[in-house]
């Protein structure tokens, strides 16, 4: 009898599952939300950006620590990403995530042995802020995605001290993918996306977004706002060449010289294709870089700003323009002495594999294969809790930090449409075109 | 920071969400607080609820949002520390029962308190908060007549595409008809509803829509409001949990409805006003600063 109903309790909640997904209904709610969210858009971009002036991490503090470097920053933002990937938490998470452990480590000094916890607990933290409950992974799964190399109590010791050193609000700062959701808003009439997917542009803003992390300059020194206004122009014009084959220069758009600047180092990560092994994981899986219509979108653009082997034949993109000329405020006056409509796939043939192409080890998510390197015996002058995590991890060195398997093919340009499996009622998606909802409620895959 | 030997506890208040709550005194500065004290798991460490609920009130500050004034770790709990307020509007409602008889509060007393309420529900959402439990008992009162929102245990931020959110929110009566049929990217516009069954429980001193269980919370808010139809509410057939046996209803007249239940007079402007934060269909809600525009609340912003 008992069974019974509670199977009946099962076969309810399923129905009502897939109702609340049905297309309609998201596209209603979603209606109503941004009809609700109209009256306030202003006050909270405003509330938004005055908050991100007060939570930055600081590049002088974290330059002084005396036993963490840029180098292992990187390798632990690529172990936290895989397991952010590994959990499914949303897009949000890893990015307050990432903000969270740069400004604990701009404020306490961290040993190399307990980055690794830093991270882990950190993501804890943003996944308390931000997921639903039954999302959030439990101490037991946060064990085993170290190889326990951290007790329970060293694990609950570190997430008090994050919360006491960030004053009790580790989670204020805006993340990234809530400017790339305004910007998208805010900017939908703008001509420029016209044709365009949305959802097709926040995915490679924050892929964008995502690899500004990995860049130290780009994370202490630029705004979450900057990045996300930087991303959603390059994607919008990488997106663009790929569907019309239209090319426009970044700097036709951006005029402020800031932002052209922020431009340039995402594109000078893109192009450095030493992808982290996380991103491999989540956007290639096992296929190559041409597998992902977007990311190759977006490499495409970046070819043609900087064309690695300059044929004499080939004209090459205006340079930015000088900040002298800056009397024209953003887009509104674009016309553009660069709008360069070459077919791309007429531009670069297949003799750009500057990186050779290189099996990549699946992915690491133990710190066994972390690469630190974790000098056994600290002095114990450093401040964070954890002086008792020793030099019990191992130190491997022998993480391929490769470049990624990527190739360009046929040069063929299609449309990228391009879908998460786990985009189901996933806010990492903007699920629908809400702004140009006709046209989209189809495409919703399932 | 704070250390817990600063304040002397004193009587317990009550049970919070996630937590207990004392009175406590300041020992060096005599003045009274608030202590909510939340245990810290041995699995999960801080609960979510509570690194939400500090995270968020940190953020707000403003007269009609109580004030987080510290948080101190001690062995095994995280202690809050809260400003303190004499009563909630639960239990000072429950104070003017007479006999078995509720009584409302005075015309005035209700919309100072609504206004006071609005303003404090409209700051959150500025700052992209949900208060998501909007109820009697999470607004406190004080003897100055101020109200203010408390217990965020619940609250959270919200995206520009909003979140999909559990639909177990709000205590029930206050619950908006969009959540009870399975709804689940709601809004700002929940926090109204709760706002317009409140301002009506001020009026007559008694719940608004006493349901016990989803169907029956639905049942009693259709018979006073109407039942809502593909007309009046475009894509409610799609609601996950609409359920197309629902008896028609015809929506009653409100006014006449708490005017029999209340001696203060209640104006055409009142009445409107609660129709517009009670619109079943969220899109039709009014926003809180719309109706901290509202003609009802003219002595204050003229």
């Amino acid at each position: 009898m008992t069974a019974n109903l509670a199977e009946m309790a099962a076969v309810r909640r399923a129905v009502w599952n897939s109702r609340a997904a049905h297309p309609r209904v998201v596209q209603m709610e979603l209606l109503s939300h941004q009809l609700a969210c109209q009256d306030y858009s202003v006050d909270i971009l405003r509330h938004l950006i005055d908050i991100e002036q007060t939570s930055r991490p600081c590049l002088a503090s974290f330059q002084a620590q005396p036993e963490i470097n840029t180098h292992m920053r990187s390798l632990i933002f690529d172990f936290a990403m895989c397991c952010h990937t590994r959990l499914a938490l949303s897009s949000s998470t890893l990015f307050l995530c990432f903000s969270v452990i740069d400004r604990y480590c701009s404020r306490i000094i961290v040993k190399s042995c307990t980055y690794q916890l830093v991270a882990l607990c950190s993501l804890w933290l943003a996944s308390k802020y931000t997921d639903k409950k039954p999302r959030v992974p439990s101490l037991r799964a946060l064990q085993n995605l170290c190889c326990n190399q951290y007790s329970r109590s060293q694990f609950q010791e570190m997430e008090l001290h994050i919360l006491k050193a960030l004053n009790w609000v580790p989670c204020n700062s805006p993340p990234h993918d809530v400017f790339v959701d305004i910007l998208l808003k805010n900017k939908i009439s703008s001509l420029s996306y016209k044709g365009l997917n949305l959802n097709d542009l926040k995915y490679g803003s924050c892929v964008l977004c995502e690899l500004a992390c990995f860049d130290h300059v780009l994370a202490f020194d630029c705004n979450a706002s900057a990045v996300a206004l930087a991303a959603v122009t390059l994607t919008t014009h990488a997106l663009r060449l790929s569907v019309d084959g239209e090319f426009l220069h970044y700097s036709t758009m951006l005029k402020d010289i800031n932002l052209q600047r922020v431009c340039n180092l995402i594109l000078k990560k893109l192009r450095s294709r030493s992808f982290p092994s996380s991103f491999k994981l989540k956007y290639l899986g096992q296929n190559t870089l041409e597998s992902n219509p977007i990311l190759k979108s977006l490499i495409e653009y970046d070819l043609m700003i900087a064309p690695p082997l300059v044929p004499s034949s080939m004209v090459k993109p205006t340079s930015v323009p000088s900040p002298t000329t800056q009397e024209c405020d953003s887009q509104a006056v674009n016309m553009s002495p660069v709008s360069y409509t070459g077919k791309s796939d007429t531009v670069f043939p297949s003799h750009n594999f500057r990186s050779p192409r290189i099996n990549v080890p699946p992915t690491p998510n133990t710190p066994s294969t972390m690469g630190l390197k974790f000098n056994a015996a600290h002095a114990a002058q450093i401040a964070t809790p954890q002086s008792n995590a020793s030099s019990n991890a191992s130190p491997d060195l022998s993480r391929s930090s490769g470049p990624a398997t990527y190739a360009i093919g046929s040069g063929v340009v299609r449309p990228a449409i391009f879908k998460r499996s786990d985009s189901k009622r996933n806010s990492a998606n903007m699920d629908l075109d809400f702004f140009g909802v006709a046209e989209v409620a189809c495409k919703r895959p399932r | 920071m704070a250390a817990s030997s600063q304040f002397k506890q004193l009587e317990k208040l009550g049970n919070g969400t996630y937590a207990t709550v004392y009175k406590g005194l300041n020992k060096t500065t005599g003045v009274y607080v608030a202590l909510k004290e939340v245990k810290l798991d041995s699995e999960e460490g801080t609960p979510s609820t509570a690194v939400r609920e500090i995270s968020l009130m940190k953020e707000l500050k403003h007269e009609n949002i109580v004030r987080l004034y510290d948080v101190i770790h001690t062995e095994n709990k995280l202690t809050l520390v809260f400003e303190f307020m004499d009563n909630d509007l639960k239990k000072y409602m429950d104070s003017r029962i007479v006999g078995n008889t509720p009584y409302g509060f005075e015309m005035s007393l209700v919309k100072y308190f609504e206004w006071q309420l609005l303003q404090g529900v409209a700051f959150c959402h500025e700052n992209r908060i949900l208060h998501r439990d909007l109820k009697p008992q999470n607004l406190l009162i004080n003897n100055k007549g101020q109200l203010k929102l408390g217990d965020f245990g619940l609250a959270r931020a919200f995206g520009i595409p909003v979140n999909t959110f559990s639909s177990e929110v709000v205590t029930l009566w206050y619950r908006a008809p969009d959540v009870l049929m399975g709804s689940r990217t709601y809004s700002t516009s929940i926090d109204i509803w709760s706002c317009g069954c409140i301002l009506a429980e001020m009026i007559t001193g008694r719940p608004l829509f006493p349901g016990t269980n989803d169907e029956e919370q639905l049942k009693l808010i259709f018979e006073t409001m109407g039942t809502p139809t593909e007309r009046t509410w475009p894509g409610i057939s799609n609601l996950p949990k609409y359920n197309p046996q629902l008896p028609q209803h015809l929506p009653k007249d409100l006014g006449a409805l708490l005017q029999s239940q209340t001696r203060e007079k209640m104006d055409l402007t009142l009445i409107d006003l609660l129709y517009g934060l009670l619109q079943s269909n969220p899109d039709r809600r009014l926003s809180a600063k719309q109706a901290l525009n509202h003609p009802w609340f003219a002595e204050y912003y003229q």
